[in-house]
């Protein structure tokens, strides 16, 4: 079976209103990281004690959603799931977009962006920031030389190795991204190896879900369809994933319950949090993992697109929820330096942080997701990504 | 080396200083022992303090105004956002309700997990102890506030004008406590010990923990002292008695 | 939550960028820029020959950032604080201009050889007002009279120590030195 792949066709209107839309909101994250450039960070609700704000929360959730969307090049190429083969391009397209999506909020959000060359010359090497450096552009790298492997019909017989490189890479990178929290041993919620996986496999959630909705639209402008039959696979595949989360979640809090030492973050996270602890029963567990697992499961025998996209779009809120209560939560529980003593200080000892997201930073974080999408409709104009099922063997239904 | 020949001789002169009783010498002979400015910090130092929060009083902000004056850390009236190198605690035990108060700041670790994760090499520590930012490399990523256990450090959230000279500071960077380096290199001991030692009650002492005939090695060695969460094996060079 | 003011900062940003990109483009295809003028600095020479200073000068501050930095190196020679107080101007009154305005010693030439510089947002731009005074005031550079003339400032007279017969002539060595 070989697949014929095509562009999207020429001069539709749809497709330059995608095109406007986006371009529009990424103009405006930049002007929003533009402003906050020059006017300082105060202009944003980060502050001195919680550093990294939605801009952070957004940037990494791109990062592991453009891991987990190479997930679906692998399943073909590592598993040799070929009904999965004609989506390989589109799925490796869409985790160097999102890659660089998640990259340039990060960079826009730094004290100096200016110095990013600093941050290319200068390494620690016993810094993860320093090894997500690597990974992350090698990931382009190694995404965009798997990408030419499936496009060059005389490097065809690389894919499955360079596939299998990619596959991976991005277990590494995700590790990196988990570990930026979990080496962490001065914040009572990082400190914990389990970040790791929790990490890995919410990558593979968002990765999936970015992929499903992302190839909804595309294929509509493109002409090309993608079956129930595999949605529904996918789907599925997911929900796993989805329940797989919720036990390394719940294994995390237990933990973190049986010690002393960590009975205040947990009481604060899981009860008295406001915001944090809405968001985490509501966003995280409710929307994020039960209500996906039971529309899923709960489903006679396929599951319908509208069921497929409202599960696709709660996973997202549930992943962003989750990534807001554990990187922002995580900074605003106070650190605690002197246990069994209660603390007071003018720099907010004891207390917990106020972070209140300024639009500045909620403009940002959209941009860079316009800008990934906004990149891969550029991309799938320009070289034949999308299948082209009229040349297509019915081996997908 | 040329570091050790001249800590050797510092010792030396301070040594012979000693002997000889000299009276109106003593500020010069405090002068010969200053690292000479062509000099490079070396090893065979490890500055650090020793506060006694016994002597702290709960009131008393000396140590803070101090190094604020000195680096010029007026601020916007923006409490959340702006910068704090040092800052008072006052603690309250749970069970006995025994009240203590003790300045933290940059507990310059052997150890620092700031240096650690700093992407760039930024953050660094310099051979006699004292950990610093460079800010000349310093993209402003926070992951050092994020990592640092004391909550020393913050971020330049604003543009800054008048300066000190010798202690720049600017917009998009992060910065802490530097144990006043510039004064270090000189001899003179932290802004905020000197206004502890004139202005407040004396709770603050600095010195060189590697040096045995120092005054803060024999307060250390005589009388216990601890590390904040010394369970994360930092060996901090600011040490806390009577808390 | 979303105030009103980082509402039109945005809009505001976002419209000026726009607008900068548009600009520099036309910008860049026309534009002359003035000759430099360049004051002198107050003294007779600079740290280093001038035609060395006007080629190198930023290998020195470059060098000395970091020998400072991480070595605690203090020379003056090539500080830039040092740079400062010789190069800064004074108007009228009597005030100094800082040295990074636009018409001002560094900036005027780095204008010309559209040079951007950052070190201006953290280092002072004009010297410290002890410092100063103690530049005009002092025949010598060295260590010794500045903080004698320190101590006399301060109304202290330790300063007097240098000729202390008491002295061993050794330490007076080193001290000089
Ligand atoms: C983000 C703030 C910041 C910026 C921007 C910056 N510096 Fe510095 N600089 C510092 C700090 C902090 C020190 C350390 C001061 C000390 O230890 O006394 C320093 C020290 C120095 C020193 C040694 C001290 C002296 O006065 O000689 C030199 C030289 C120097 N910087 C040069 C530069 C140059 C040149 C630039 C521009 C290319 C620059 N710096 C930009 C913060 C900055
Ligand atoms: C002792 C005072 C003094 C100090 C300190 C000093 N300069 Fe100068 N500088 C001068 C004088 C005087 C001249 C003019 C010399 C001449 O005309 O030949 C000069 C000339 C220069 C020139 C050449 C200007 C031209 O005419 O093209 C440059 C560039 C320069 N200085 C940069 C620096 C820098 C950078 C520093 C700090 C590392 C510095 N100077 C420190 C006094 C000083
Ligand atoms: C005679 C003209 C002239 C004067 C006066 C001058 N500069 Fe420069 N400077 C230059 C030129 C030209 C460059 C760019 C050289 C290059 O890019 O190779 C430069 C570059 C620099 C750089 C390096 C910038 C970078 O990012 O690499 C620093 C730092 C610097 N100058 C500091 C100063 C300071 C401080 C003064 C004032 C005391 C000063 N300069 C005065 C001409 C001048």
């Amino acid at each position: 079976m070989s697949t014929q792949f095509k562009t999207i066709k020429q001069g539709q209107k749809t497709y330059w209103l995608w095109v406007g839309v986006l371009g529009l909101i990424a103009l405006v994250g930049y002007g929003a990281a533009h402003h906050m450039e020059t006017e300082g960070h105060w202009v944003s609700g980060m502050n001195n004690q919680v550093v990294w704000g939605l801009p952070h929360v957004f940037a990494i959730f791109l990062i592991l959603a453009a891991s987990g969307a190479l997930n679906i090049a692998s399943l073909s190429s590592v598993f040799t799931k070929l009904e999965y083969k004609p989506w390989a391009r589109l799925s490796a397209l869409l985790a160097i977009c999102l890659l660089i999506g998640g990259l340039v909020i990060l960079v826009l959000d730094l004290g100096r962006p200016e110095r990013l060359i600093v941050a290319m010359t200068h390494y620690n090497f016993k810094s993860i920031f320093a090894w997500n450096i690597f990974l992350y552009t090698g990931f382009v790298l190694v995404a965009v030389v798997y990408l030419c492997t499936m496009f060059e019909r005389s490097l065809n017989k690389w894919t499955p190795a360079s596939g299998l490189f990619a596959f991976i890479w991005r277990f590494v990178l995700t590790a990196g991204t988990g570990s930026i929290f979990g080496f962490i041993v001065a914040r009572q919620f990082f400190d914990a190896a389990i970040m790791v996986p929790i990490f890995i496999v919410l990558s593979l959630i968002v990765g999936k879900a970015m992929f499903i909705l992302t190839s909804l639209v595309v294929t509509r402008l493109g002409g090309s369809y993608i079956s129930l039959s595999l949605l529904n696979r996918l789907i599925k595949l997911l929900g796993l994933f989805v329940a797989a989360e919720l036990f390394l979640v719940a294994v995390f809090h237990f933990t973190n319950l049986y010690a002393t030492e960590h009975h205040g973050v947990e009481h604060f996270i899981l009860l008295s949090g406001g915001g944090y602890t809405l968001l985490f029963w509501i966003g995280q567990m409710i929307a994020g993992g039960f209500l996906p697992l039971y529309l899923i499961f709960g489903a006679k025998r396929e599951i319908n697109l509208a069921r497929i996209i409202l599960v696709c779009c709660l996973v997202v809120i549930g992943a962003l929820s989750q990534l807001y209560v554990t990187i922002i939560g995580g900074q605003a529980y106070p650190q605690v330096l002197f246990p069994g003593k209660d603390v007071s200080s003018t720099f907010y000892d004891g207390v917990v942080a106020h972070y209140s997201p300024a639009l500045p930073e909620l403009l940002l974080g959209l941009g860079g997701i316009s800008l990934s999408l906004l990149l891969v409709f550029f991309a799938i104009r320009i070289l034949p990504f999308l299948p082209d099922q009229r040349f297509t063997s019915q081996s997908t239904s | 080396m040329t570091a050790e020949i001249n800590a050797k001789r510092r010792r030396l002169i301070k040594g012979a200083a000693a002997v000889a009783g000299l009276g109106s010498g003593l500020q010069l002979v405090e002068l010969a022992l200053a690292k000479s400015d062509e000099e490079a910090v070396s090893a065979l130092q490890r500055w650090g303090l020793l506060i006694d929060s016994s002597k702290c009083a709960t009131n008393c902000t000396a140590c803070v105004s101090g190094c604020n004056e000195e680096h010029n850390l007026e601020g916007f009236d923006r409490p959340e956002t702006d910068a704090q190198w040092i800052r008072k605690l006052d603690l309250t035990d749970q069970q006995t309700q025994h009240v203590s108060s003790l300045p933290m700041l940059c507990q310059h670790c052997e150890n620092p997990p700031c240096v650690d994760v700093c992407p760039t090499g930024a953050s660094f520590k310099r051979d006699d102890g004292i950990v610093l930012v460079d800010k000349h490399t310093c993209i402003g990523c926070r992951y050092c506030v994020i990592a640092c256990p004391y909550k020393a450090r913050s971020f330049v959230h604003e543009s800054l004008h008048n300066q000190k000279s010798y202690s720049p500071r600017g917009k998009g960077t992060v910065e802490s406590c530097t144990l006043c380096v510039h004064r270090v290199d000189k001899d003179l001991s932290p802004a905020c010990v000197e206004a502890c030692n004139t202005k407040g009650n004396g709770a603050m002492m600095f010195g060189d923990l590697n040096d045995a005939d120092s005054e803060i090695a024999k307060q250390m060695k005589a009388a216990p002292s601890r590390q904040v969460r010394e369970d994360l094996g930092l060996n901090t060079g600011v040490r806390y008695q009577n808390i | 939550m979303f105030s009103l003011q980082s509402i039109t900062g945005v809009i505001k940003s976002a419209f000026l960028t726009a607008l900068t990109l548009l600009l520099t483009s036309v910008i860049f295809s026309g534009a002359i820029a003035a000759e430099p003028v360049i004051p002198r600095g107050k003294g007779e020479f600079c740290v280093e020959p001038t035609d060395v200073m006007r080629k190198d000068h930023m290998k020195f501050l470059l060098h000395q950032r970091d020998a400072t930095v991480y070595d605690g190196v203090r020379t003056k020679k090539h500080s830039l604080n040092e740079c400062v107080t010789c190069h800064v101007q004074s108007n009228t009154q009597g005030d100094f201009i800082p040295v990074n305005a636009p018409d001002q010693f560094c900036e005027s030439c780095h204008t010309f050889a559209s040079v951007k510089l950052d070190c201006f947002e953290c280092h002072a731009t004009t010297p410290d007002s002890e410092h100063s005074a103690l530049r005009e005031l002092l025949p010598s550079k060295s260590m010794l009279n500045v903080m004698a003339f320190r101590q006399k400032l301060e109304g202290r007279s330790t300063y007097h120590a240098v000729d202390d017969p008491s002295l061993s002539e050794d330490l007076i060595g080193i001290l000089k030195e």
